[in-house]
């Protein structure tokens, strides 16, 4: 049970991460200029997301290895903690192309002004997402960003279908060898509900520090 | 001849044994998310009315409710009911109806949030402007807020929808012979076809899915005549602090508002 | 036909309606002015118990409003209201906006209901209009349709909560067009505005709030051009000296 909690934080943090960075990089994708770009960023997430997220994971367990060259693919199949990373990718896959879209409106929502502002003030393509777009999209973006990223830890439950050790994975187990399930299934509800709690705090707090951070930056333009 | 080979129980993916047995596959998948939508629409839609009650005794249990509800994964529920409708129904409880009642359980909490998000959005000079011409409270629900509200929820509501959609492939867990299961199931008893079992499980969700969110959109374009744009002007933000708060509610639950909706611009 | 004994209301620790006694008699039109603020919007809610009191009594027609008996929904039907932002139903078309309630509430027919509000829409110039959606009309039409809304149920009582501050500056008179001419038929009006025009035409009594607090009440020239109290005065001057006669209200 402890190394599910362990395995199921590892899942959370790590897909948290890597989808936020995948989800980005599509969302600019998505709204790029270059014609290649934006049909190859939409496609991602009409693939992507009109198939269940536990069709990835047993997609990247099952089948990816078999894709691959056989001398690699048995070093994957006999490599402990291949369900893990395989549920890494499988989540962060199906989570990015909701966080795009989130971002992707986020973007859309900064005025015209900003941008070129941006170009106005000499900053090259790199630079104005890094200063000017990407902490406003951001901001915009992190209401339904927050409650993505709760949905994308429930769903790292699913990782127990590819037997990755995670905390469902761990209950089921429990249930089969001294089946106490009912008892293990409410520690684990409980152990989400809380964590779930813990990472809506969290959010609130970080929009709250944000505000704050906006609101201070209109109210010293005004007074200057 | 190798190809049809490995589509030969494409009937499986479809609609499982249907004629001589039991209904499964994808057919199951839709079956169950209609029952459920239809199911927790009622329940959502109590639900996230009582939620902005102004009794406490009614408002709590509400709240209770939908934030235990929300803050747990789908496959938690699934086993919750899986070992519970049992005991209150004596044992012969089929898979498929636990499976139902779960998701119903699972949507109603979200749905809940919608209606509220939907109802909350609606400027509060509405309710006023409907109860000073002398209309009830149930009237002025009835025939200004909830048609208002409607149209704000309908995006967010298509596009839970889909995800529930999406989420009867987690019921396979406790052994409904949906998509997914027979997908897996075929795979392992025929290693051989275990591409064609996969590509059956992505299109087939993926089918369902993009005609759902197109329709969507569709809808959207065509109620969206005088939807949102239309109230913002004289809604009063200044006057009225819950309004901008809602919002930000709103999008957390509709979360994706649209997939895709402004591509086509 | 009003009246308000000793009310007082709080929110939070905000005293926003400190002791208000006055008694608007039938026929009578009233006009509340005084800075952003004070309480004047507050006090015309609570007629229409829009808002709640905390402390006194108000009795609207003979009825109590702080008896839990009091039936809220016919107290309302008898007061119209007419709204700064006009709140039209976004989803119903001018004239169905008016017929909604004499129809639901009043249990009128179709065919009655249409016919009384195309009378209406004829009487605030707008027949034209009847199949225009709210957004497609400008917001004196607009305001227009909601006076006509509210006339629609026959209300023995009209408040008007800043009717015309929303409104561009050339919009505003085809609106107090209408409220003088309704004035004149002696309906009893209660008129929450900064417009002095509209005031001097057809006020019996001016109401002049700052703070929670009526401080002052009287004929509208005593009251506009030789108030008593030095907090009237202020107000009084500072309004007057701003040239442009539609722009006094620099409330936001």
């Amino acid at each position: 049970m402890i190394t599910g909690v362990k395995i199921t934080l590892i899942l959370l943090v790590s897909t948290t991460i890597s989808s936020l960075l995948l989800g980005t990089v599509i969302a600019i994708m998505r709204v790029s200029r270059i014609k290649v770009l934006r049909a190859f960023g939409t496609l991602y997430v009409e693939i992507f997301r009109n198939i269940p997220g536990l069709f990835w994971l047993l997609f990247f367990y099952f089948v990816f290895p078999d894709l691959l060259p056989p001398g690699l693919a048995i070093k994957l199949n006999t490599y402990t903690y291949y369900p893990v990373v395989a549920g890494i990718v499988g989540l962060t896959v199906d989570n990015a192309s909701y966080v795009s879209d989130i971002l992707r409106s986020g973007r859309l929502a900064i005025p015209h002004g900003q941008r070129e502002a941006a170009i106005s003030t000499g900053l090259g393509r790199v630079q104005q997402y890094i200063h000017v777009l990407l902490p406003q999209m951001f901001r915009a973006a992190l209401p339904p960003l927050g409650t993505r990223m709760v949905h994308n830890f429930k769903n790292t439950s699913l990782c127990m279908a590819i037997t990755a050790p995670e905390i469902t994975w761990a209950t089921q187990q429990i249930e089969s060898l001294t089946f106490r399930g009912i008892e293990a299934t409410a520690v684990a509800t409980l152990f989400y509900i809380l964590l779930a709690g813990v990472m809506v705090s969290i959010i609130i707090t970080l929009e709250k520090v944000l505000k704050i951070d906006i609101s201070s930056i209109s109210h010293s333009e005004t007074a200057s | 001849m190798d190809l049809l080979d490995q589509f030969s129980n494409i009937n499986f993916y479809l609609f499982g044994t249907f004629p001589k047995g039991e209904v499964g596959g994808l057919l199951l998948n839709i079956i169950m998310a209609f029952l459920a939508i239809c199911f927790s629409c009622v329940f959502g839609i109590m639900l996230g009315y009582s939620r902005l009650s102004c009794r406490l005794y009614i408002k709590l249990p509400c709240i209770a409710y939908i934030e235990l509800v929300r803050s747990t994964p789908l496959i938690m529920i699934i086993f919750w009911f899986y070992f519970f409708l049992p005991y209150l129904f004596g044992g012969n409880v089929t898979v498929f109806w636990s499976a139902v009642v779960s998701l119903c359980a699972y949507a109603a909490a979200y749905q809940a949030e919608i209606v509220r998000a939907g109802i909350m959005a609606v400027p509060k000079g509405q309710l006023e402007a409907a109860l000073s011409t002398g209309m009830s409270r149930y009237n002025a629900m009835r025939y200004v807020i909830l048609p208002q509200a409607f149209k704000i929820m309908l995006p967010s509501f298509v596009s839970f929808f889909v995800s529930l959609f999406k989420d009867t492939s987690v019921t396979y867990i406790i052994g409904v012979m949906e998509l997914t299961q027979t997908g897996i199931i075929v795979s392992q008893r025929q290693p051989d076809k275990i591409y064609a079992a996969y590509l059956s499980m992505a299109i087939g969700f993926w089918v369902v899915c993009f005609t759902m969110s197109h329709l969507a959109r569709r809808l959207e374009k065509r109620i969206g005549v005088f939807d949102l744009e239309s109230i913002r002007p004289d809604a009063c933000r200044d006057e009225f602090m819950l309004v901008p708060k809602t919002k930000k509610t709103g999008e957390g639950v509709d979360e994706t508002p649209s997939c895709c909706s402004s591509d086509s611009k | 036909m009003i009246k308000f004994i000793a009310t007082n209301k709080w929110f939070h620790n905000h005293h926003v309606l400190r002791n208000i006694n006055l008694e608007i008699s039938k026929g009578e039109v009233i006009v509340i002015c005084g800075p952003s603020g004070a309480g004047k919007s507050t006090l015309l809610r609570t007629i229409n118990k829009l808002e709640s009191i905390d402390d006194g009594e108000i009795i609207v027609d003979g009825m109590y409003l702080s008896d839990p008996k009091t039936d809220l929904t016919a107290l309302r039907a008898e007061i119209g209201m007419v709204f700064q932002h006009f709140n039209l139903y976004p989803h119903k078309t001018a004239l169905k906006n008016i017929t909604l309630a004499p129809r639901k509430v009043r249990g009128l027919g179709k065919k009655q209901a249409t016919e009384k509000a195309l009378k209406l829409l004829e009487r605030v110039g707008l027949t034209h209009r009847r199949d225009a959606f709210p957004v497609q009309l400008s917001g004196g039409e607009q305001q227009r349709v909601a006076i006509a809304r509210s006339l629609a149920m026959e209300p023995k009582i009209m408040l008007f909560d800043e009717p015309t501050s929303a409104l561009d500056p050339e919009l505003i008179n085809e609106v107090l067009d209408v409220m003088v001419s309704l004035a004149k038929e002696g309906m009893t009006m209660v008129v929450v505005t900064h417009e002095i025009g509209f005031a001097q035409k057809v006020a019996d009594r001016v109401v002049f709030m700052d703070d929670g607090e009526i401080i002052e009440t009287g004929i509208p020239p005593d009251i506009f051009v030789n108030p008593q109290h030095p907090r009237t005065r202020n107000f009084m001057s500072s309004v007057f000296h701003i040239p442009v006669f539609g722009e006094t209200e620099e409330e936001k």
